[in-house]
């Protein structure tokens, strides 16, 4: 049973940061057709800010995070101004958004880089203390991000059904040239997601760097194939779906080390069970396992 | 028409005089690209190792003047992989097509080595010296005989761990070995597990963990399952850095009963990743067999001071020196002719010993063409004819409670 719960909790962090990181590209998508290929980074850049102003500037820890998700908003807002709007008045298409995003990431790599160095970091918090429960060992930090990340997530799905910018959303997301005609501001609707995409990724970021403890600036980039498959596997452009499929690929990866499961599968094999599963997955429900909803976002 | 017997003459006297010049006369001009980490986890050691390389660049040209051979020897490019076999390939791409280089220094680990060599240097006949790279699968890499190492394989190290652990805790105990799903990890894993189970001892677990994973709790979960009496890591600083803090958080995991491999013996690494994390663990390091390396480190510093140096930054130097007077040798930068030359002043054909501080000296046989012995200040490569180095040293490490690094010189094992 201790087993059981160790690698339940596990998969549930995992899939908690998951589905951060997914809702934010899975808004994006749905609204402006972006492939984000700058998640990662945003992610990575998040973990940096509040390790530059909780641990270089000692500042408390919870206000670092939210200048960092101000400061994630920010950069989303200013790249939306300058670039991404540009691009969608010149009528670019999917193809040119998803190769000017990867650009942008190529940029803000060397930018961390070149801003807070490559050397491995660390928040000023214990991350080797535990708590007992039922024989599984909790970590402390673990404990905490999931915690957060969960409100995090009831957050984001309150805002989405319930906030009117976030039903002009899905308005919008759902048919973009009705939802113009009938009176919603889409400049608002447009800025509000990358206001909503760029905080998440910092606070994805800093969750990621909460769990494993230390980071680096490749940390968000080797995640990126995890958190679109996250969106894929809950039907792209879905955000409920997104944070249902971030969960569940957390799970299954950490659960399918279970020795239930034949024995336990090896852990060098965690992502072929996530990508075998979002393949099976597909192969059933091509539009994900949320499938084709008329109501999206 | 007397004149024209004269300049006649003339020709043929130049003729002569041209070819009865001493073979010191030929040169070459040799471009190396080097690829190491200079960024993450591992910069420490791609560091130090570009800068030795860039040394022994400049070193190598002084000993070309000296010995009035022309020519040049010149680090044009010093590309950055960070560990990673991707941004190998592009570097190597990069050093190949664009900078046009004769020969690369590089890179530190098996899995950019691999796949630089595979994607690139090899269907582009270019010769590489990788200077860390340390799994057996190199060895045996189909190359076309352009793929070197100064660096042991691992297929010493794995018999050296082993010899350790069994001297510090008995034979018959079992060991649990966790290591990095890449080339380095699994086989240096496969080398321990066979030595280990042929000297009568159990395998507990063997984990092998992707380096990209979001955390790594489960896999601290899984190497401790059994309380083993021994660990085995193989892991690279920066992926330790995460798998550390996770096997501590199991409460099952002695760092006191653990051995690492050469990554962790630097004193950086270890106060980066946690003293209370690694304090106690003991360790296997390849040592140099070279000549007065500790003669080479001063006169390094003195002349080149780098901002990061490890144990292992003389094989880029040897590298490098090697890759020159290979070239000096051949009379050629081809690859093919380099990779023929690199025998034979590497010692693998015999000849006079000739050290790194006497590098006049080898300039010299190498361009009368003779074959020689250069020993290094890492290695005396003797190339097998696999482009492994001949020989190597091993050290047992352990670190203390406050992180310090120690070595016994009488612990040594040498093959």
């Amino acid at each position: 049973m201790s087993d059981f719960i160790q690698y339940f909790f596990n998969g549930l962090v995992v899939g908690c940061i998951f589905a951060i990181a997914a809702v934010g590209i899975s808004l994006l998508y749905s609204v402006l057709r972006l492939v984000n290929f700058a998640a990662g980074d945003f992610l990575t850049l998040g973990a940096f800010i509040t390790y530059f102003l909780s641990v270089t500037l000692e500042l408390n820890f919870l206000l670092s995070v939210l200048v960092s998700m101000i400061a994630g908003m920010a950069i989303s807002w200013f790249l939306e101004l300058v670039l991404w709007r540009n691009l969608r008045r010149n009528k670019a298409g999917t193809l040119a958004l998803f190769l000017v995003a990867t650009g942008v990431a190529l940029m803000l790599r060397p930018l961390i880089q070149f801003l807070f160095g490559t050397e491995t970091r660390k928040f000023n918090i214990d991350i080797l203390k535990t708590y007992d429960f039922f024989g599984a060992r909790i970590p402390q930090t673990q404990l905490l991000v999931l915690i957060f990340a969960s409100a995090s997530i009831l957050t984001i799905a309150l805002f989405i059904a319930k906030a009117r910018i976030g039903k002009d959303m899905r308005a919008y997301a759902n048919n973009p040239g009705l939802a113009s005609v009938s009176g919603i501001n889409v400049d608002r609707v447009v800025i509000a997601t990358w206001l909503i995409s760029g905080a998440l990724g910092s606070l994805a970021g800093v969750f990621q760097g909460l769990v494993q403890g230390q980071f680096n600036n490749a940390m968000g980039e080797s995640l990126l194939l995890s958190f679109f498959a996250a969106v894929v596997l809950g039907t792209i452009g879905d955000a409920y779906g997104a944070l249902a499929g971030g969960l569940l690929l957390g799970l299954i990866m950490e659960l399918s080390q279970l020795g239930i499961f034949f024995g336990g599968v090896p852990s060098n094999y965690k992502p072929v069970v996530a990508f075998a599963t979002l393949v099976l997955v597909l192969l059933f429900k091509p539009e994900g396992i949320f499938g084709y909803r008329a109501r999206k976002v | 028409m007397k004149a024209k017997y004269v300049i006649l003459a003339s020709a043929i006297a130049s003729a002569l005089v041209v070819s009865a010049l001493p073979a010191q006369a030929a040169g070459v001009d040799m471009k190396i690209g080097t690829i190491h980490p200079l960024t993450g986890g591992n910069a420490d050691y791609g560091i130090g190792l570009t800068t030795a390389a860039e040394y022994g660049a400049e070193q190598i040209t002084k000993a070309m003047k000296a010995a009035k051979v022309p020519g040049t020897c010149k680090i044009v490019a010093s590309e950055d992989d960070q560990a990673t076999p991707a941004l190998a390939v592009e570097a190597a791409t990069k050093l190949v097509k664009s900078n046009k280089v004769n020969a690369i220094v590089g890179p530190l680990t098996s899995g950019s080595t691999v796949s630089a060599a595979q994607s690139v240097t090899v269907p582009n006949n270019v010769v590489m010296i990788a200077t860390a790279a340390s799994s057996p699968t190199i060895t045996k890499f189909a190359d076309k005989d352009l793929l070197f190492r100064t660096y042991p394989s691992d297929a010493f190290q794995g018999k050296v761990i082993v010899a350790a652990v069994q001297k510090k805790f008995g034979k018959t105990v079992t060991l649990s070995i966790g290591a990095r799903n890449d080339a380095f990890g699994t086989a240096l894993a496969n080398v321990v597990t066979n030595e280990w189970v042929k000297g009568g001892g159990d395998i507990g677990r063997k984990v092998l963990w992707n380096p990209d994973n979001a955390t790594f709790d489960s896999e601290a979960k899984l190497l401790t399952e059994g309380s083993p009496d021994v660990w085995v890591i193989v892991d690279f600083p920066d992926t330790f850095a995460k798998v550390g803090p996770a096997l501590v958080r199991t409460g099952a995991w002695d760092a006191k009963k653990t051995f690492f491999t050469e990554a962790m013996y630097d004193a950086a690494v270890i106060k980066t990743i946690g003293v209370d994390i690694m304090g106690g663990a003991s360790g296997t390091a390849a040592k140099s067999i070279g000549i007065a390396s500790d003669k080479w480190k001063k006169d390094r510093k003195a002349a080149k001071p780098a901002t990061k140096e490890t144990f292992v930054d003389a094989s880029a130097y040897d590298a490098t020196v090697l890759l020159c007077l290979a070239a000096i040798h051949g009379k050629s930068t081809k690859g093919s002719v380099i990779s023929k030359s690199l025998r034979a002043v590497s010692g693998a054909k015999g000849g006079t010993n000739i050290p790194w501080s006497k590098l006049t000296d080898a300039v010299k046989a190498a361009a009368a063409g003779k074959n020689f012995t250069y020993q290094g200040a890492w290695t005396t490569a003797k190339f097998d004819a696999y482009g492994d180095s001949s020989g190597a040293l091993f050290r047992v490490y352990k670190i203390a409670a406050d992180g310090t690094l120690s070595s016994d010189d009488a612990e040594d094992v040498r093959f």
